[in-house]
């Protein structure tokens, strides 16, 4: 009687226990680099690379002052690239979002012989190699005498962007049944009303996911804000490879300044955790 | 401030989207009051509208545009503190405002590529390493017409005596075929030679050679050591004891493998450090300078007058060879050093992994080692001992130089700005950024040397004597080529010959598309008939 | 599925009726930032791939044709680089497929407490930025003062030099890929198994399926947009993968782990053949799409039978 009973319950336990543990080594092996890159950022500049490592260390915060006030190893102080790289990824993350999740309702709701065709044009423009793409770009850019302002950034990580974004919220968009908007538009809502109010809000998962990772992307994107930027518009990632010197990897302050500009990112994907937790509650409730 | 608003408005519109998706819900309820279900009705609509106005409306707060002269320079690699600070003084003296934009040198080189291909008047002056220089140089002003010219020029400031002579010739080009073998095979010696004066530009004149920049920051080989285990008896007598002579930083190659070996613990148990030396081994082009520096030392030259390769005669096999022997054979060297570049060896002698490393600029040690009495000491890199006794040693070396956009619109001011930066009065003023400078008597200035006289002196040394690159248009393409082979070769894939014998046809081939045998007027396959297909 | 048979009859009724608009109109605004990107590069990459154009030496610039696309594959490391990088691809994105569609389902159904910190954990990888990502990498496979090294003298395994050697260093090259974009696919799967509604896999439940019979029967076939969508990003991205070579081998022990958009890259930025850098970049994308475009119709035509089967219930 003991035994069956120990056993059912072990069968009930087993399967989750190993998924606990799974998970765990998965998480352990995703966060470990990023928390050595983060615990460096604390250790004296030869402490970094000790063998054995230095697990215990008294922390010091002289990278994170270095840099803040602008004296480290970095071509430019820290404040404003920051601001820059808020405006342009802000920017184009919530361009990218509204052009490509309206092209995505469309192609989704309205189906149509060129559709298809429509939905590979603006996959393509993803395939081309950003690299081939700079000198082109640089020169239309700069013949409009847009180089070194924000919009020289916003419309290339927007149009980058949107292809992602049509595609990711037309798979979401196709789940969502037609009748709930054509019950909303028999009381008396609008088309666009209806997609505001009714299938938004319903994909919000997808439109949080989607949008987190335009907003990585824009963020931590190189080479077009290193070829179209000069002074007044640089974002934070061209700063980065300042900190790879010839007299060797300035490993405090590099890692110091790659988490500062990360904190932005990571406290806006906690902000809107939220939201996707919120649109698991819609789905169950219909 | 408008910053400020901006990110209330958006704060806002994202408080407002909170409130949308329940009422969107639930449009039907009764029990609403009237201006919730209006609000409600608009609130999503009305988000968005916010929220697209204000992202298109904040990219219009462009910061401020420089002005004055601009200036597209390196980072750390030819001392940004320095030009920093003297374009600063530059300021408060002329009233002429310097903005500098500085990047590491691979995105400052493909910055300076992007704005060249777009012919932009932006940057005023530019800085340019060797190996972008042939390419850079039809695009710079030739310098002859300042210098040459009574009205602009000051020649105090230019100084050309002042200069480490054959710095000069890195940045001298003929205008018609901006490519050249070493400089000892083509160019006049009085371009790399003592005396250097203002005659000399105008030999360069009339020869119809172009001057496209002016010298600022070599940088040069230099072998450093753990001047505290060199000046420790005990290790002094067990060295005389093993190897009959007496422990000294290495002149020649032989004393390196053998000092190398003393310090090295598989083969010494009783090393203080476990590997003797290191070297910067990985596919870069921190290779290609090291091997070229073996390569040079026992009398190779990579590239003929005629531009065909010979670097793999049996000598450039030979030095090959040992480069690799010292990881593979004398086991002297980390095999890790396989990866590694001017940053790894950094940290492997400041770490006190190693006890002798060469490297281009100042090393510094752990100061936890400094605290037990480390020492770091400098000297010149070993080279070939040679029947008579000499030795010849021929450390590979390069310079920045300051360079003028010809497309730019600013030219004689810019002049001034660089005639004044790189005289040598203001680049005594940098001295406390340990500046490398190409005038020679920064390093017999007292003020110096009294810093870090035991860098300077070698340092100094190492540049009277070394040995640069051959200058080509097609330089990135040669340099990895040979990078790929020999490290092809260090892993063990081929045969040192074999790395060697391949890259010399196709760097025939890279060379006759490039079109400069054509221009010479040379049969590449006399000297290389393997290479014929 | 219901959505299925309404885009059926729509389809049929709009043969006979004026061509629909709205989709166009509504797409208008992404076009219109799309073309201005698109326009001006592409006339640029198809003129300057027939020409053999270098901007530093504008004086060799001369039209050659189909010079460029002859020279292509001619050359060894360009056929080298192919089939490396078709390698590289399958490898890392079958790994970070599959590790990523089994965590999800793992998470989303085993995991009831701290599924949001797995999340917010798994997020953190994405963020933070490729240069010091790369440079962190690179210094855990040293040789010599690498972490991994460390850990398998521990164990007392011998220690490698991972970027020294071309397979161990290809590995290392794909181990970070996947490293960093397994959390990619992981979140995207995830928010797309939230969405799915639950009557279909309550109606199984109570039919008597087993769990397994559930995930496969029910459960991916309501996934397979989002699986195509992300297994067709995943794969293009993966063709254009270029910061981790970049930072971890710089295209590794002689050439060995020199990708295609590295290539792009090596040929267009160092050696500043742009010609033939844009010849190369339209190799790839003709690849790409006609990849992509089999990959969609293949896909497709399962999903529109199994929704088919589904619809007739």
């Amino acid at each position: 009687m003991k035994r069956e009973i120990s056993y059912a319950h072990m069968r009930r336990i087993a399967p989750k226990a190993a998924a606990y543990v799974v998970v765990l080594a998965f998480v352990i092996f995703e966060v470990f680099p990023v928390y050595w890159m983060i615990s460096t950022s604390f250790k004296s500049r030869w402490d970094a690379f000790r063998l054995p490592p230095v697990w215990f260390f008294k922390p010091t915060l002289e990278h994170y002052f270095t840099i803040l006030s602008g004296k480290g190893w970095s071509s430019t102080p820290i404040t404003p690239l920051l601001i820059n790289s808020i405006i342009v990824a802000g920017s184009s993350s919530v361009l990218a979002l509204l052009c490509g999740s309206l092209g995505a309702y469309g192609l989704s709701r309205f189906p149509t012989r060129y559709g298809k065709h429509l939905a590979m044009w603006i996959l393509s423009t993803r395939m081309f190699p950003p690299v081939a793409v700079a000198i082109p770009v640089f020169l239309m850019m700069s013949n409009l005498g847009l180089i070194d302002t924000y919009w020289a950034l916003i419309i290339p990580y927007s149009a980058f962007n949107i292809s992602f974004v049509v595609w990711m919220m037309r798979s979401f968009f196709d789940q969502i049944p037609v009748e709930l908007e054509q019950a909303a538009m028999i009381d008396g809502c609008s088309r666009l009303g209806a997609f505001f109010r009714i299938v938004l809000p319903l994909t919000l998962p997808g439109l949080v996911a989607t949008g987190v990772f335009v907003l990585i992307f824009s963020w931590n994107e190189f080479l077009f804000a290193l070829i179209l930027t000069r002074t007044a518009a640089k974002t934070a990632p061209v700063a980065i490879a300042d900190f790879v010197t010839l007299y060797g990897i300035q490993w405090g302050q590099l890692t110091a300044y790659a988490t500062l500009i990360s904190a932005p990112i990571i406290i806006l994907g906690l902000l809107f955790q939220r939201y996707i937790v919120k649109g698991l509650t819609l789905g169950a409730v219909q | 401030m408008n910053i400020l608003l901006n990110f209330l408005r958006t704060f806002l519109c994202l408080s407002s989207c909170v409130v949308g998706p329940d009422d969107a819900a639930e449009p039907t309820r009764t029990g609403k009051t009237k201006n919730h279900r209006v609000w409600g009705k608009f609130s999503w609509p009305t988000s968005f509208l916010v929220l697209g106005a204000t992202t298109l409306w904040a990219p219009s707060l462009r910061a401020e545009e420089p002005k004055q002269l601009n200036m597209l320079y390196v980072g750390v690699e030819s001392n940004i503190d320095s030009v920093r600070d003297g374009a600063k003084r530059y300021e408060e003296k002329t009233g002429v405002h310097i903005n500098i934009d500085s990047y590491p040198q691979t995105e400052w080189r493909e910055r300076m590529f992007t704005e060249i291909a777009a012919k932009s008047p932006h940057y005023d002056v530019w800085i340019v390493d060797v190996p972008e220089g042939a390419l850079v140089a039809n695009h710079s002003v030739n310098l002859l017409d300042f210098i040459l010219n009574p009205k602009v020029v000051d020649p105090k400031l230019i100084s050309p005596e002042t200069f480490i002579p054959r710095l000069m010739v890195q940045s001298t080009y003929d205008p018609k075929h901006p490519w050249n073998p070493p400089m000892e095979l083509q160019m006049p010696s009085y371009t790399w030679q003592a005396p250097i004066t203002m005659e000399t530009f105008g030999k360069m004149k009339k020869d119809g050679l172009g001057f496209y920049g002016i010298p600022f920051h070599p940088n040069v080989l230099v072998m450093a050591y753990r001047k505290d285990y060199f000046n420790n008896p005990d290790y002094k007598a067990a060295f005389k004891a093993k190897y009959g002579y007496d422990l000294i930083p290495p002149e020649d190659w032989k004393q390196f493998v053998d000092v190398c070996s003393f310090f090295t613990k598989s083969i010494n148990p009783n090393s203080p450090t476990e590997y003797g030396c290191t070297l910067m081994a990985k596919k870069h082009e921190s290779l290609y300078c090291d091997w070229r520096t073996w390569l040079a030392s026992f009398g190779v030259f990579e590239i003929g007058t005629d531009m065909v390769p010979s670097f793999n005669s049996e000598k450039g096999v030979q030095a090959t060879q040992f480069y690799k022997d010292l990881m593979d054979k004398y086991k002297v060297v980390p095999q890790a050093a396989k990866t590694w570049t001017w940053d790894e060896v950094t940290t492997a002698f400041g770490s006190g992994l190693t006890a002798i490393a060469m490297n281009y600029h100042r090393m510094l040690l752990d100061p936890a080692i400094e605290q037990k009495g480390g020492q770091a000491g400098f000297a010149m890199v070993p080279g070939e001992r040679q029947a008579d006794g000499s030795v010849r040693r021929a450390p590979h070396y390069g310079t920045y130089y300051l360079s003028l956009n010809k497309y730019a619109n600013h030219q004689e001011p810019a002049y001034k700005f660089i005639e004044w930066l790189s005289s040598p009065d203001v680049q005594l003023t940098f001295a406390k950024y340990q500046f490398h400078s190409s005038r020679r008597d920064y390093y017999q200035d007292p003020a110096v040397l009294s810093k870090w006289p035991e860098y300077w002196k070698p340092f100094e040394e190492s540049l009277e004597i070394g040995n640069s690159r051959p200058r080509l248009t097609v330089f990135r393409q040669y340099s990895e080529t040979i990078q790929a082979e020999v490290s092809s070769a260090l892993g063990g894939n081929k045969t040192v010959k074999q790395a060697l014998d391949d890259p010399a046809c196709e760097v025939i081939d890279l060379f006759k598309q490039a079109g400069y045998y054509d221009a010479l007027h040379v049969d590449p396959y006399v000297k290389q008939p393997q290479c014929k297909h | 599925m219901s959505v299925v048979t309404t885009t059926v009859d729509v389809t049929r009724r709009v043969r006979r009726e004026p061509l629909e608009w709205r989709p166009l109109l509504l797409s208008l605004p992404a076009i219109a930032i799309l073309l201005v990107m698109v326009l001006y590069p592409t006339i640029f990459a198809v003129w300057t791939a027939l020409h053999q154009y270098n901007p530093m030496l504008p004086d060799m610039d001369r039209f050659i044709g189909l010079g460029n696309f002859e020279h292509a594959f001619g050359d060894r490391i360009f056929l080298d680089t192919v089939l490396r990088t078709a390698v590289f691809v399958v490898v890392a994105v079958t790994v970070e497929f599959v590790l990523g569609l089994g965590l999800a389902i793992v998470v989303f159904y085993l995991i009831a407490h701290g599924s949001t910190l797995v999340r917010l954990a798994l997020t953190i990888p994405m963020i933070m930025p490729p240069i010091a990502i790369g440079l962190v990498w690179r210094w855990l496979f040293d040789g010599q003062f690498g972490l991994i090294n460390y850990a398998m003298k521990l164990i007392g395994l011998p220690p490698q030099i991972w970027l020294g050697n071309t397979t161990t260093a290809m590995g290392a090259v794909i181990m970070v890929e996947v490293w960093q974009w397994m959390p990619f696919v992981f979140l995207c799967l995830y928010a797309g198994l939230a969405s799915l509604p639950s009557e279909p896999i309550q109606a199984a439940r109570v039919d008597g399926a087993g769990p397994f019979q559930l995930l496969w029967y029910v459960v991916l076939p309501m996934l397979k947009p989002i699986i195509l969508v992300v297994l067709l990003f995943r794969i293009i991205d993966c063709m254009r993968v270029f910061d981790i070579v970049y930072v971890l081998t710089e295209g590794g022990p002689s050439n060995g782990t020199v990708v295609y958009p590295f290539l792009i890259y090596m040929q267009g930025f160092r050696y500043f053949n742009v010609g033939y850098a844009a010849a190369l970049s339209w190799i790839l994308v003709v690849f790409v799409s006609i990849l992509a475009g089999t990959l969609i119709r293949m896909l497709l035509k399962s999903s529109a039978a199994v929704a088919k089967a589904g619809g007739g219930e």
